[in-house]
């Protein structure tokens, strides 16, 4: 008996609420239908979407600021960087900055500890660098993983962590390129050192003017000779003639190279021929066919 | 009375005295050290003139022959110059004076044709969008020829607009006579301005196609109409608009006035002038209009896109219903504002960095932006149009402002939103800055931490520059300048992208490549000083 009643009940309650949700559709079907009969014409509808999509990308132009900021470090990020380079560099490292703009880090970075900003990594050697800390910004604009893999390719063992908008990686470089010797800084007195640029990096060479008549000759007293004598020459100016090198240890011609053309050129000397150990090195620079500047980088490589 | 003149005043004040606020704190560029030097050199040899006009009359021809080009913007701002250092607004500021005359003026007469076109919305809200970011602020506050080549441009429009409609015939003179003043005044500012006449003579050609075109679309009358007298060459003459007349007899000759190196060989020097106005022999890596539009913000690029399209549907609805008025105003002003683009897109205008390449479009984009913005309103939401027109204003520049407010007084080397800022713009390899202007931010740390009597060499700096800051208090009393960084205790260097080996030698002489102090813009770099040690306390 009171199964049948809550039965009858429900039944009831249920073609109530069917009647009044038909109710609200029809009420509500009137409306859209008064609502589409009045609706604006047609030049106005196009105006009112006009009107919110100029209001949306007012916003969308606020927002998408608000998100650039937020990409990029924030004074704090930066502090926590330099407090970490502060106490966790020491000689043999250098920080590495991605992107290239990034170069805040020259400023926060301790003193001595170099900070490059290289417009490519890939194919570019570190000389004299042990662990490279790279601080890189891969949300930011133009950010990108690249420096990061390759330093992680070279890299025998690494420690990365984040810091707010920045991440830093260090890596200690399995196979360094620590140089025997730098010619840049066994300069004979009167050679003039600059530093010249390649893909965003600094390269300290040896600035050479020569004319037909003057052929340059630069000795350099007991250099530690290894397995080569590597490097380049940046052909300076808008001048075509052509410049020879030749390298001559204790006096003996080891190897020449004839070089052409503007920019950097590399050139590379097998030094396994001469013995071991600090030798009297001679380099003879000549451009016979006319004037020509130009910048010498050189490393003794074990 | 209506609000059209007080709008135009409000403008004009208001542009003044923030060109006059603000000039003194944003770096001076290369670009208007440039003009400065030369102007001070134009202003003097003008001043000079009537006592010795043979030796002025050489000065000038040389100096227009350095500058290879006119020399009204030099001479202006010269002038300016000289008279705003001398009534104490200071070396910097002083030095601004014209630029800000002339922002006055151009907000003034932007407010005007805005008036014009959409009433006093549009008058209240065209400056706005001209100025309010940071580029465009920066546009104001900059000495250039292309601000006063913007006002002349508008001006010259304006004027043959109203040559086009004046309801008697010595109004339409007068106009057109203006229209000619202007387009000389335009090409002697900016030499590439000159295709003010090509502009007009286009727009009268296409109404004589239009005008054609109705004629054989016309009814034939049944009857074969009375053979009409041959015309002679003076009627066919009055046919021609006085305001393309002038503007093709009195535009060149203010031009050839303007430019003393073209007086001794005309016709020899003419082609070489004008390769030089049109950009030939500077390098532009990318596309100079894409770079001056990549540096707005977003929603003001799109509302310059919405003024040529408004216009653009207003065009093709005059002609549709044989609204005459309506389109040729419409035409000369799509004219007007695409010509410059489409110059400087096709690398056809100066292919400098910044909003230079197309500034004459700027003003024009403006009024027709303005334009649109309001007409939309007033369709979306006829009952309150100006309310709805006020907040989308509010909306659209809030992000300009917001961004002008945040980069002052390095406004140049700012970027839009579309383009990611300044981090994507440097990202891609794009200016940094115009021309060493940054620096102008480590004056005051280099004061406050530079040792006594220290020598600085300037990379990147212009010498003018420097001079000026010291001059205006900004640099220290001192500080000497280094000829070189291997003289030098101190380097100040102004980051760019492209190659840095100065900067590199200078690290080298220094000893040291920590910077000391440095001014970035969203993170990037735009300047830094570097120290020898023992010179930086």
């Amino acid at each position: 008996m009171p199964a049948g009643l809550l039965t009858r009940f429900l039944g009831q309650l249920g073609a109530l609420l069917g009647e009044q949700v038909r109710g609200w559709l029809h009420g509500l079907r009137g409306r859209l239908g008064r609502a589409w009969a009045t609706r604006p014409a047609a030049a106005r509808q196009g105006a009112i979407l006009l009107c919110a999509a100029l209001g949306l990308a007012g916003v969308a132009s606020l927002v998408a600021q608000e998100l650039q900021a937020a990409r990029l470090p924030s004074p704090l990020d930066w502090r926590a960087a330099a407090a970490l380079l502060a106490r966790d560099a020491r000689p043999g490292d250098a920080v590495v900055v991605a992107p290239p703009w990034l170069e805040r880090a020259r400023e926060l970075a301790p003193h001595g500890l170099p900070v490059v900003a290289p417009s490519r990594l890939e194919g570019e050697p570190l000389p004299g660098v042990r662990r490279a800390w790279l601080l890189g910004a891969p949300e930011a604009p133009g950010g990108s993983a690249a420096a990061a893999r390759v330093l992680l390719r070279q890299a025998s063992a690494t420690d990365a962590r984040r810091l707010g908008g920045l991440e830093v990686l260090r890596a200690d470089l399995g196979t360094p390129l620590l140089p025997l010797a730098v010619l840049a800084d066994r300069a004979p007195a009167g050679a003039a050192v600059t530093a010249r640029d390649l893909h965003g990096l600094a390269h300290r060479c040896l600035r050479l003017e020569l004319t037909p008549q003057a052929p340059i000759e630069l000795r350099f007293p007991a250099v530690p000779l290894g397995r080569m004598l590597q490097g380049q020459v940046e052909l300076v100016g808008p001048e075509t003639a052509p410049v020879q090198l030749r390298l001559l240890v204790d006096g003996e011609p080891l190897g020449a190279a004839d070089l052409a053309g503007a920019g950097w050129r590399p050139f590379r000397f097998d030094t396994t021929t001469a013995a071991p150990g600090p030798r009297d090195l001679t380099l003879e620079a000549s451009a016979p066919a006319g004037p020509r500047t130009l910048c010498l980088e050189a490393l003794a490589l074990p | 009375m209506t609000s059209r003149r007080p709008i135009a005043l409000g403008w004009l004040a208001a542009a003044l005295l923030a060109g006059l606020l603000l000039g003194g704190q944003a770096g001076l560029s290369a670009g208007e050290v440039s003009i400065l030097e030369a102007g001070r050199a134009a202003a003097g040899l003008l001043t000079r003139a009537p006592l010795e006009p043979v030796t002025s009359a050489r000065g000038l021809t040389a100096l227009s022959e350095r500058q290879r080009g006119p020399l009204l913007t030099e001479a202006v701002h010269g002038f300016a110059a000289e008279g705003g250092e001398r009534i104490g607004l200071g070396a910097v500021r002083g030095a601004r004076l014209g630029a800000a005359v002339a922002a006055a003026l151009l907000a003034a007469l932007v407010a005007l044709v805005a008036f014009d076109l959409g009433g006093a919305p549009a008058a209240l809200l065209a400056p706005a969008l001209l100025f309010a970011s940071p580029r465009g602020a920066a546009f104001a506050l900059g000495l250039s020829r292309d601000l006063l080549g913007a006002l002349f441009w508008l001006a010259a429009v304006a004027a043959f607009a109203r040559s086009l409609e004046g309801e008697t015939r010595l109004r339409r003179t007068r106009a057109g006579t203006w229209a000619g003043i202007m387009t000389g005044l335009a090409a002697a500012a900016r030499p590439d301005l000159w295709t003010l006449v090509p502009l007009f003579a286009c727009h009268w050609l296409l109404g004589r196609l239009h005008l054609a075109w109705l004629i054989r679309r016309a009814p034939r009358p049944l009857e074969e109409p009375p053979e009409e007298p041959p015309v002679d060459w003076a009627t066919r003459l009055r046919r021609l608009p006085t305001g393309l007349a002038a503007a093709a007899t009195v535009g060149p000759a203010l031009a050839a006035l303007a430019t003393p190196w073209l007086w001794p060989d005309p016709l020899g020097r003419l082609w070489p002038a004008l390769l030089s106005a049109h950009g030939a022999g500077q390098a532009a890596p990318v596309n100079p209009a894409l770079l001056a539009l990549a540096g707005l913000p977003g929603p003001v690029v799109l509302l310059f896109a919405l003024g040529l399209g408004h216009s653009a549907q207003r065009l093709v609805r005059g002609l549709r219903h044989g609204d005459d008025r309506r389109a040729r105003i419409g035409s000369l002003l799509l004219l007007a504002a695409g010509l410059p683009l489409a110059l400087a897109a096709l690398g056809l205008a100066p292919r400098q960095p910044g909003l230079g390449p197309i500034a004459p479009a700027l003003p024009v984009l403006a009024v027709l932006g303005a334009r649109a913005l309001t007409a939309a309103a007033a369709v979306a939401w006829p009952a309150r149009p100006r309310a709805l027109a006020a907040g989308l204003a509010a909306l659209l520049l809030a992000p300009g402002v917001r961004a002008a407010i945040g980069s002052f007084p390095h406004g140049r080397s700012a970027y839009g939103e579309p383009a990611d800022g300044a981090p994507g713009a440097a990202s891609r390899g794009w200016p940094r800055q115009e021309g060493g202007e940054a620096a102008v931010a480590l004056l005051a740390e280099l004061g406050r931490h530079a040792v006594p009597g220290a020598r600085v060499a300037w990379i990147g700096v212009p010498a003018g520059a420097v001079e000026r800051y010291r001059r205006a208090g900004l640099l220290r009393a001192d500080l000497l300048d280094a000829p070189d960084a291997s003289a030098a205790d101190l380097a100040v260097v102004a980051l760019e992208t492209g190659r840095r080996d100065e900067e590199f030698a200078a690290w080298q002489e220094l000893g040291s490549s920590h910077a000391e102090a440095g001014v970035y813009l969203d993170e990037v770099a735009l300047a830094q000083l570097f120290a020898r040690p023992g010179s930086w306390r």
